[in-house]
C-alpha cells in the first residue's frame, strides 16, 4: 500500500520525533519533578495505615 | 523565559492549534450535516450526503473531545469555569451531539419515510447547533462574562443562557455557523456527486458572501468592545492564582496585540484568501477544500491572537479573569502533556491520512444504492 | 432535591446507562477480531458472514457507547467544576491521552471496518478490525487509571497557593495498583458480556433450529473466549479485593457489613442482614479465613472493622481542622516559611477536615460533636454494597460454570445436544449487564462520602450552577436516554431476529 520511499520518510519523521521527546524530557519534565513526600505524610494520610 | 513560561505558551498554541484541528476536520461533517436537509431533495441524495462523511466522521468528531480533554488536561480552570459558567449552552450542545451517532447509524436501517426524515433533521440540528454555539461561546469570550471566585478558589457567576445570546454573541455565533457551513459545501462540492455536488458547489458561494460580510461586521464591532488588559508586570511563570493580578478595561482593546504585532494580520488574509480561492477553485474540488481549510484556520487564529493572553475575561471582576499566565495546569503535568501531544498527535494524522486515502473517490448514487454497508 | 444530590444522580445515571453499551463494544470488537482472524487464516466464507452479523450488531451498540461517552467527557465540567479545579492537573490528563491514544484509534478505524471491506486486502481489513478493537481497550485503561485514582490518590500533593492537588509523579499515576487490577476485571467483564450476547443469541437460533453452521461456530469462539474471559474478571475480582484491603479499608469493611474488626484471618459473610442503626449484622452465615485472605493475603493481618475506622477517621478530621486553619494562615501570609512546614506536616488530612463543610461552614470552629458526625459520614450506604457485592459475585461464578459447559460441548461438538443447556445460555443473556452495574455500584457508591479518597468529599465537588439547571439537564438526559435506548433495543432486536441470512449478503459458497 505505500511506496518504499515514504518507509524512509516515516524512519526520518520517528527520528525527528524521538529527538523532540528527549528533548521535551530534559528541558521540561525534568526540572519540574517535584521531590516525594516522605513515607511517613503518605502512611499519616491513608486511613487503617 | 523559564520553563514554566515557555510551556504555557506553547499550550497556548497547542489549544489553539487543536480547536483548529476540530474545526478544519469536524467543521466540514457539521457543516455537511447542516447543508443536508437542502443539498440532498431525494432520499438517494441524502444518502449520498451522508456517506460522504459516513467513514470518515467519528474520527473528526474526537477533535472535538481531545479539545475537551486537552483544555481539562491544560487549563483547568478554564475547563471548569466555562463548563459550568456556559451550562445550559454546554446541555443544548450535548443534546445536539449526542443525537448524532445514532442519526449516522440508525438512519437508513429502516425503510420507514418518516423516520428517516426525524434522523436526518436530527443531523441537521447536530451540525448547525455546535457550530452556532461555538461562536457565541467566543463572542462571550471578547465581551467577558460574569463571574468571579472566593477564597477557595470556588466560582460564583450570574451568567445566563439569555445574557450568552446577547447581540454581538450571536453575530459571533452566524460567523462560524457560516465558516462551518461554507467548510461542509466545500468538502460536498469534493466528495458527492450529480445535483449534490452541484447544489454544494452554489452554497460554496452563499456561505462564502454570507461568511465575508459576517467575518467583517465582527470584526468592526469587535473595535467597538473594551478589551481587557492586565496592569503593570505580572509573573508569566508564578502559580496558577487568577486573584493575583489587577486588570482594566481598554477601548478598542482587542486590536492591541495586532497593532503591536503587524504579521497578525496573516491570519486575516488566511480567513479571507481561502474563502476567495476556495470559490475560485471549485472546480479543482481538492484545491477548494484545502483553500477552504484556510477559513477556520485563519478566523481561530485571529481571534485567539486577539484575545491573547486572555483566556476568558470576566465583566463583573475583571481581576478575576482567566489568562495563560494563571490559568494552566502545573508544569510537570504541561510537560508531560506536550510529551504525549508529540507522541501521539503525529501518529494520529498519519493513520488518518491513511483512511482517506483508503476511501478516496466521490460517493455516487451507485455506491449508496447497491451497498449493503452504506449509510 | 439539592444541587449535590441532582448532580450525583445525574452522574450515576448517564455513566451507568453509558456502560450498558461499553462493555460489548469492549467484548464485541475482540470477538469480531478472533473472528475475523480465522476467516484470513482458512478463507471461509461462513466466518466472513460471522463477522458481518455480529459487526451490524456491534456498530448499532457502538453507536450508542460513543453517544453517551460524549456526555461524560464534559460532565465534569459542567456538573463537578469545582472538582475539575481541585484534581483537573492530575486527572485531566488520563482523559486527554484518552482521547489521543484511544478514541482517535477506533474512531478512526470503525470506519475503515465498515466500509472498507471491498478496498483493502483480508489482511489489511483484518488489521484495521485490530486495531478497532485495540482502541477500546486503550480506551477502558486511561479512564480506569482516572477512576483508581479517585480511589487511591497516589503520586500527587495539595499546593496551598493554587488551591488544589497537583501531580508530582505520574508514573505513580499509572501504576496505581488499584487502576492496573480495576482495569483488567473491567476489560474482562466486558469479554464476559461479549461472549455471552454471542453465546445466549446463538443458542436461541439452536432452539429455533436456524442458522445451525453459523450458531455453532459463534458458540465455539464465545465459549472459549467467555471462559477465560470469566475466570480472569473473578482473579481480578481477588486483586481488586486486595488493593482495597490495602487502600480503601472502608469500602472492604462496609461490603462486609463487617463493624467491628476480627481477629485475624477474617471470616467471609456470605449471607447477613446488616442493621444500620444498631451497627451490627444479623443471621450471618460466615466463612472463616476467606475475607482475611483476600483482603490481606495473610493469616495475622487483620482487617479493620467500619467502628475502628471511624474511630481513627475523627484523628484524621481533628489534624485536617488544624491543616485547614494553617491552610488560611498561609493564604493569608504567603511568604511565611514556617506556616507552609507547619501545613506539610497536617495537609495530608486536609481532606478530612473537609469532610465538616457538609455540618459547619466554618470548620476551624469544628466541636467534638461536629467531628463525630463527619466521622460517622465515611461509612458508604453498608446493605446495598453487602448485596451488590455478592449478587455480582454469585453471578460472576454463574459465568464460569456456564462457560466452562458450553466449552466441554463444543469440544465435544454437542452444542444442539442439549435443549436445556441451550435454555440456560439463552436466559442468561441479561445477567452480565446486572453484574456490571453491580460492580460499578461498588466501585462508586463504595467510595462515598468521598470524589477523591482522603481528599476531596462529594459534597464539595459540584459547580455552582442553579440546582434547577441540573434538574433540567437530568430530565433531559432521561428522556433523551430513554429514546435512544428504545431506537437501539428496536434495531438490535430486528436484525437479531432477522438473522445473517437477511441481514448481510450472503456469499455464494457460504452454508
Amino acid at each position: 500500500m505505500f511506496p518504499k520511499t515514504v518507509r524512509r520518510d516515516v524512519i526520518l519523521l520517528l527520528c525527528i520525533k524521538a529527538a523532540a521527546l528527549t528533548l521535551i524530557y530534559f528541558l521540561f519534565i525534568k526540572p519540574a519533578i517535584v521531590p516525594e513526600p516522605d513515607a511517613r505524610t503518605t502512611a499519616a494520610h491513608l486511613i487503617g495505615g | 523565559m523559564s520553563e514554566y513560561e515557555i510551556l504555557r505558551l506553547i499550550w497556548w498554541a497547542l489549544l489553539g492549534i487543536l480547536l483548529i484541528g476540530f474545526a478544519v476536520m469536524d467543521g466540514f461533517d457539521l457543516g455537511t450535516a447542516a447543508l443536508l436537509p437542502f443539498v440532498g431533495r431525494t432520499d438517494t441524495e441524502r444518502r449520498i450526503v451522508i456517506n460522504t462523511v459516513g467513514p470518515v466522521w467519528e474520527g473528526n468528531q474526537v477533535w472535538f473531545i481531545l479539545g475537551g480533554g486537552a483544555i481539562f488536561a491544560a487549563w483547568p480552570m478554564l475547563y471548569a469555569a466555562s463548563f459550568s459558567g456556559f451550562y445550559l449552552a454546554m446541555i443544548l450542545v450535548l443534546a445536539t451531539l449526542i443525537l448524532r451517532p445514532a442519526g449516522f447509524k440508525f438512519r437508513s436501517k429502516l425503510e420507514n419515510t418518516r423516520w428517516r426524515t426525524f434522523w436526518d433533521w436530527a443531523l441537521f440540528a447536530g451540525g448547525i447547533v455546535p457550530a452556532t454555539v461555538f461562536g457565541v461561546a467566543f463572542g462571550n469570550l471578547f465581551e467577558g462574562v460574569p463571574f468571579g471566585f472566593d477564597g477557595d478558589m470556588r466560582m460564583h457567576s450570574t451568567i445566563s443562557l439569555l445574557g450568552l445570546l446577547n447581540p454581538f454573541a450571536l453575530l459571533c455565533g452566524l460567523v462560524s455557523l457560516s465558516m462551518i457551513v461554507f467548510h461542509g459545501a466545500s468538502w460536498l462540492n469534493y466528495k458527492a456527486s450529480g445535483m449534490v455536488k452541484m447544489r454544494a458547489s452554489a452554497a460554496m458561494l452563499y456561505a462564502g458572501i454570507a461568511f465575508v460580510v459576517l467575518f467583517t461586521l465582527a470584526g468592526m464591532w469587535l473595535g467597538q468592545i473594551d478589551g481587557y488588559q492586565i496592569v503593570g508586570a505580572m509573573a508569566h511563570d508564578g502559580p496558577s492564582n487568577p486573584l493575583l493580578k489587577t486588570v482594566t478595561r481598554v477601548p478598542h482593546g482587542w486590536f492591541a496585540n495586532v497593532s503591536a504585532h503587524p504579521a497578525l494580520l496573516l491570519t486575516l488574509f488566511a480567513a479571507y484568501g481561502g474563502v476567495v480561492l476556495a470559490v475560485l477553485l471549485r472546480r479543482f474540488p481538492g484545491y477548494a477544500m484545502l483553500c477552504s481549510a484556510l477559513v477556520p484556520a485563519g478566523t481561530i487564529a485571529t481571534a485567539g491572537a486577539a484575545l491573547f493572553p486572555f483566556l476568558m475575561p470576566s465583566s463583573s471582576e475583571p481581576g478575576a479573569s482567566l489568562t495563560v499566565w494563571d490559568a494552566s495546569s502545573s508544569s510537570l503535568t504541561l510537560a508531560i502533556m506536550l510529551g504525549c501531544v508529540v507522541l501521539m498527535l503525529p501518529v494520529v494524522i498519519a493513520y488518518t491520512t491513511i483512511v482517506y486515502r483508503v476511501m478516496r473517490g466521490p460517493v455516487k448514487a451507485s455506491d449508496v444504492e447497491d451497498s449493503h454497508s452504506a449509510y | 432535591m439539592d444541587i449535590v444530590e441532582l448532580s450525583r444522580l445525574q452522574f450515576a445515571a448517564t455513566a451507568l446507562y453509558h456502560f450498558l453499551f461499553v462493555p460489548l463494544t469492549l467484548g464485541l470488537s475482540i470477538l469480531l477480531g478472533i473472528m475475523e482472524t480465522v476467516y484470513v487464516m482458512t478463507g471461509k466464507a461462513i466466518w466472513k458472514q460471522l463477522v458481518q452479523f455480529w459487526g451490524v450488531l456491534f456498530g448499532i451498540n457502538f453507536a450508542m457507547g460513543v453517544a453517551t461517552g460524549i456526555t461524560m467527557e464534559f460532565q465534569f465540567g459542567t456538573n463537578w467544576a469545582y472538582y475539575s479545579h481541585y484534581v483537573g492537573d492530575v486527572f485531566g490528563a488520563p482523559l486527554a491521552i484518552e482521547g489521543l491514544m484511544a478514541f482517535f484509534l477506533e474512531a478512526t478505524f470503525v470506519g475503515l471496518f465498515f466500509f472498507a471491506w471491498d478496498r483493502l486486502s483480508k489482511i489489511q481489513h483484518l488489521m484495521a478490525t485490530w486495531l478497532l478493537a485495540l482502541g477500546t481497550n486503550l480506551s477502558a485503561l486511561w479512564i480506569l487509571i482516572a477512576n483508581g485514582w479517585m480511589q487511591y490518590p497516589v503520586g500527587a500533593r495539595f499546593n496551598a497557593d493554587t488551591m488544589r492537588m497537583e501531580v508530582t509523579d505520574f508514573m505513580a499515576v499509572l501504576f496505581n495498583p488499584v487502576a492496573q487490577a480495576k482495569f483488567v476485571h473491567t476489560v474482562s467483564a466486558g469479554y464476559v458480556c461479549g461472549s455471552v450476547f454471542v453465546l445466549a443469541i446463538s443458542a436461541m437460533y439452536l432452539l429455533q433450529g436456524r442458522y445451525k453452521e453459523f450458531a455453532k461456530r459463534s458458540m465455539t469462539v464465545a465459549a472459549s473466549f467467555g471462559l477465560a474471559s470469566a475466570l480472569s474478571v473473578v482473579v481480578l475480582g481477588d486483586e481488586s479485593g486486595y488493593t482495597a484491603g490495602q487502600n480503601q479499608k472502608m469500602k472492604i469493611a462496609a461490603i462486609e457489613a463487617m463493624w467491628d474488626t476480627e481477629p485475624a484471618p477474617a471470616s467471609f459473610t456470605l449471607f447477613g442482614l446488616p442493621d444500620l442503626a444498631a451497627h451490627k449484622t444479623n443471621y450471618e452465615i460466615k466463612v472463616p479465613w476467606v475475607l482475611g485472605l483476600i483482603a490481606t493475603r495473610s493469616s495475622d493481618q487483620v482487617v479493620p472493622g467500619i467502628d475502628q475506622l471511624v474511630d481513627q477517621a475523627k484523628g484524621h478530621i481533628a489534624n485536617g481542622v488544624l491543616a485547614y486553619r494553617t491552610l488560611q494562615q498561609v493564604r493569608a501570609h504567603p511568604k511565611d516559611a514556617a506556616l507552609r512546614t507547619e501545613l506539610d506536616a497536617h495537609v495530608g488530612d486536609l481532606g478530612y477536615g473537609l469532610l465538616l463543610k457538609r455540618f459547619r461552614p466554618d470548620i476551624e470552629n469544628a466541636t467534638a460533636d461536629d467531628i463525630a458526625k463527619a466521622a460517622a459520614s465515611t461509612i458508604p450506604d453498608v446493605p446495598v454494597l453487602f448485596w451488590s457485592f455478592r449478587f455480582m459475585v454469585g453471578i460472576g461464578f454463574w459465568f464460569i460454570a456456564l462457560f466452562a459447559v458450553a466449552f466441554w460441548f463444543s469440544a465435544k461438538r454437542q452444542l444442539d445436544r442439549y435443549r436445556s443447556f441451550l435454555w440456560a445460555a439463552v436466559l442468561t443473556f441479561p445477567l452480565p449487564w446486572v453484574a456490571i452495574e453491580l460492580g460499578w455500584i461498588v466501585a462508586e457508591y463504595g467510595r462515598q462520602p468521598w470524589a477523591v479518597v482522603g481528599v476531596l468529599p462529594t459534597a464539595l465537588g459540584v459547580s455552582s450552577t442553579s440546582a434547577s439547571n441540573v434538574l433540567f439537564s437530568l430530565l433531559g438526559f432521561v428522556i433523551f436516554y430513554s429514546a435512544l435506548l428504545v431506537a437501539d433495543i428496536y434495531l438490535l432486536q430486528k436484525f437479531i431476529r432477522l438473522g445473517p441470512q437477511e441481514t448481510i449478503e450472503l456469499p455464494e459458497d457460504a452454508t
